[in-house]
């Protein structure tokens, strides 16, 4: 039934909330900051462990055989612990477009190892500063191997497979599976905002990749998009949910001017705002993995209503319980600025919000 | 709606939708067109009772009392098919909603019988006459006087803010019994005629020009004590019982009471900015997307409380910030609207409707931010009693209420 959780569903978040509250560690997750390009081993080993990492892929080739809701309640737990890789969503995508437009030796040869979590995909599309897919991608994919140089890409850091969207000798363009760990590829670590993201550029140097059966590559570029952006908003509720709960819990118990602050209504008012969001996405996001798992047409707009809820929601929820905190907030020992480092970045990382609301008005108008 | 209902709610829904646009060219949006208000009320009456006679008002009701016998949900599907086609149910929703249940859940068996029928048919209103000058979201401030005088109570005081009194037979009403206990304490609820000796109302013009809302004036006005509904002193209870009841019910609008968004879209693609439709302007863009997702977002808190509904189970607390939400989505959409419009956008027409004309929307959902709960007080209520956070500073809890000061 679609939005109401079956006690199956409740159970995966239950299961995800303690297992990752129990091996949460803000030391961790700061010292990770200081390295470019690291991540989360414990993290994604628990991923594995709990079959995670193969969670929303096909059972005939080794994963779950869940659906994107339950991924999405994976992610959610994710983000509430400000967990730091972002492989499960990234490798989900990348699983997503061999499903979908692979062929049968592909599938065989890549998704039992994605679903196992022995190997990490990213998706790699953006060349420069602005829009997440280019017009016309320098890349090119010309005989089988590809060439130049693909940039910000989620997860490049420690990737071994990657979607690439290229150019065609004749004008055209597709999407092509990389192996990152073969010759002919260099990945540049950068420093970012939040560096457990490992982000990367990757530059193709007459890299070996299988040209998928993707159709309008743009589209399918967008398609990817989409799931990115659902999966990911559960991500950022989650982490809205702990800003929530770190704000109200400290509202609570610390006293000024004889009170608690949390009776103050300039207090109080901003948690409760964080509420009104954070339900406003959820709403958002359950819907969205509903037509992400019923393949539904409204995809583009249930997708791209998710992800401007979900970013508007974990900003306000970070940079407030900081607010709400006052100093100690702003303090590198505190864990709220990993969280206020996240939202921003989780804002980013899929294009400009611009984009998004743009891809509701061209649908709107389209219909209007 | 376009979640999974059982067969029985489609075809429910099926019949409701078929009942609705039958009857809509006789009583919906066009026949309305150019009433006056007399006129509309009467064909609302008569609506009302074409409804009663299919079962469909009062549908949660019981049949006993001339109601549809029917589930929440039912009553939600046939609101959402009857919102369609802008039919006059205004001055019957508040009375059929709350007072109507009240009384047939406190009233005596020979009151409910006489008194429901009725109002089911259109033939009486109801009204729910709460706040007054002193008091509006401070429930527990009323100050109305009901004293006692032989075997039944006389009301002296002031009602305001009363919406659709000026058309009401009767009302339900809070009023102060007891000055020497805590405020909730001394309050004792009532039903009153309002055609007695004694009772006032005049309609308050409102900012928008028209008067859906009325102060009531009581003055030594007799009241029989089997008009009392509970036990001398739960007034505060059962006004928040009332308050409560449409909790889930009341016709869930994902715009706030506003103009739908696609008729946003049809204005900024009709409307030049810099010689381009104003929709390719990027902050129009901007405002008509971020309104989407949120109104997108109350539609599936929405669905996800009826399939709790459905389900049987108690649909959790989400669904109380559609209203906040909605108002103030509505309100930015409203000026947007406007703002596309420039200077056209000053046109005001006092008789348009708030769903079809962005500037009586834009004038008339102040009041929505205040009725029925202010932002604020929903705000506190979400910090409060969701969140958990500690009660405001309340310098008048569990004192006297004749020892309050009052300004």
């Amino acid at each position: 039934m679609p939005y109401l959780l079956t006690d199956e569903q409740q159970q995966i978040s239950a299961e995800a909330r303690r297992l990752l509250t129990d091996t949460y560690s803000g030391e961790r997750l700061r010292a990770l900051l200081d390295a470019p390009c690291g991540h989360d081993q414990a993290f994604w080993a628990a991923c594995q462990e709990m079959g995670w990492t193969g969670a929303a892929m096909p059972e005939a080739y080794g994963g779950l055989g869940l659906g994107p809701v339950e991924l999405g309640l994976i992610a959610l737990e994710c983000g509430r612990v400000v967990a730091g890789a972002p492989y499960l969503a990234t490798s989900y995508a990348v699983a997503e477009a061999l499903r979908l437009w692979g062929d049968d030796d592909v599938k065989a040869g890549r998704l039992p190892d994605l679903a196992a979590g022995e190997l990490k995909g990213a998706v790699a599309l953006c060349e420069g500063a602005g829009d997440i897919v280019p017009a016309v991608p320098a890349a090119r994919l010309v005989a089988g191997r590809l060439h130049g140089t693909k940039r910000w890409v989620v997860g490049g850091a420690g990737a071994d497979l990657a979607i690439v969207l290229a150019s065609e000798p004749g004008g055209g363009a597709c999407l092509a599976l990389a192996d990152l760990r073969g010759d002919g590829v260099t990945r540049q670590a950068t420093r970012t905002l939040d560096n457990t993201r490992g982000v990367a550029d990757l530059t193709f140097d007459a890299t070996p990749a299988v040209r998928l059966q993707a159709g309008d590559a743009r589209a399918a570029a967008g398609a990817l998009l989409q799931r990115l952006a659902t999966i990911t908003a559960f991500e950022q509720l989650g982490g809205a949910e702990a800003c929530l709960e770190a704000a109200r819990d400290y509202a609570a118990q610390r006293h000024a001017f004889g009170q608690p602050i949390g009776k103050f209504q300039g207090i109080k008012h901003k948690i409760a705002e964080m509420y009104v969001l954070n339900e406003l996405a959820r709403g958002n996001a359950l819907r969205a993995a509903q037509s992400v798992a019923d393949e539904l047409p409204d995809l583009p707009l249930r997708a791209a209503a998710a992800r401007l809820s979900a970013t508007s929601a974990y900003e306000f929820a970070a940079a407030e319980a900081i607010q709400v905190h006052g100093a100690i907030g702003v303090t590198w020992e505190h864990d709220l600025h990993l969280h206020y480092r996240r939202a921003r970045a989780t804002a980013l990382e899929l294009g400009p919000t611009a984009a998004w609301e743009d891809l509701i008005i061209d649908i709107l108008v389209e219909a209007a | 709606m376009d979640a999974a209902l059982s067969p029985e709610l489609e075809a429910y829904r099926r019949r409701a939708r078929a009942f609705v646009e039958q009857n809509a060219p006789a009583y919906g949006r066009e026949a309305r067109r150019g009433l006056s208000e007399a006129e509309d009320l009467a064909l609302g009456r008569a609506w009302l009772r074409l409804k009663a006679e299919n079962g469909y008002a009062g549908i949660t009701l019981p049949r006993a009392y001339g109601g549809g016998g029917g589930t929440d949900l039912e009553q939600i599907l046939f609101v959402q098919e009857e919102a369609r086609h802008g039919f006059p149910t205004e001055y019957f929703a508040i009375g059929l909603g709350m007072p109507i249940p009240m009384l047939l859940r406190y009233g005596t068996e020979e009151q409910k019988r006489a008194l429901v029928p009725p109002a089911i048919r259109g033939e009486t209103i109801w009204c729910q006459i709460f706040s007054e000058p002193g008091g509006g979201s401070d429930v527990g401030a009323f100050r109305l006087k009901a004293r006692r005088e032989g075997a039944g109570w006389v009301l002296s005081g002031q009602k305001v803010w009363i919406s659709w009194a000026q058309y009401s037979d009767y009302g339900v009403i809070v009023t102060r019994t007891d000055t020497s206990v805590a405020k909730h304490k001394g309050l004792t609820y009532f039903f009153v005629d309002l055609r007695a000796p004694g009772v006032t109302v005049r309609p308050i013009r409102q900012l928008h020009g028209r008067s859906d809302f009325n102060e009531i004036f009581f003055d030594e006005v007799r009241v029989s004590d089997s008009c009392r509904l509970g036990a001398v002193g739960d007034g505060f209870k059962l006004a928040v019982e009332t308050l409560m009841i449409e909790r889930y019910t009341a016709a869930a609008d994902e715009t706030g009471g506003g103009p739908p968004l696609e008729t946003l879209v049809g204005l900024a693609k009709a409307t030049p900015y810099r010689g381009r439709p104003a929709i390719e302007d990027g902050r129009v863009r901007s405002g008509i997307a971020r309104a989407y997702a949120v109104q997108q977002a109350l539609i599936a808190i929405h669905q996800r409380s009826l399939l709790e509904l459905a389900a049987g189970r108690t649909p959790g607390p989400e669904g109380s910030i559609h209203k906040y939400a909605g108002a103030r989505e509505r309100r930015r959409l409203a000026g947007l609207a406007l703002d596309i419009l420039g200077p056209a956008g000053v046109a005001f027409d006092p008789a348009a409707g708030a769903k079809a004309d962005f500037a009586m929307s834009f004038m008339d959902v102040a009041t929505l931010r205040i009725a029925g709960g202010s932002d604020e007080m929903l705000l506190n209520t979400v910090a409060e009693k969701i969140l958990g956070l500690p009660q405001d500073y309340r310098p008048d809890k569990g004192v006297p209420f004749d020892q309050i000061p009052t300004g």
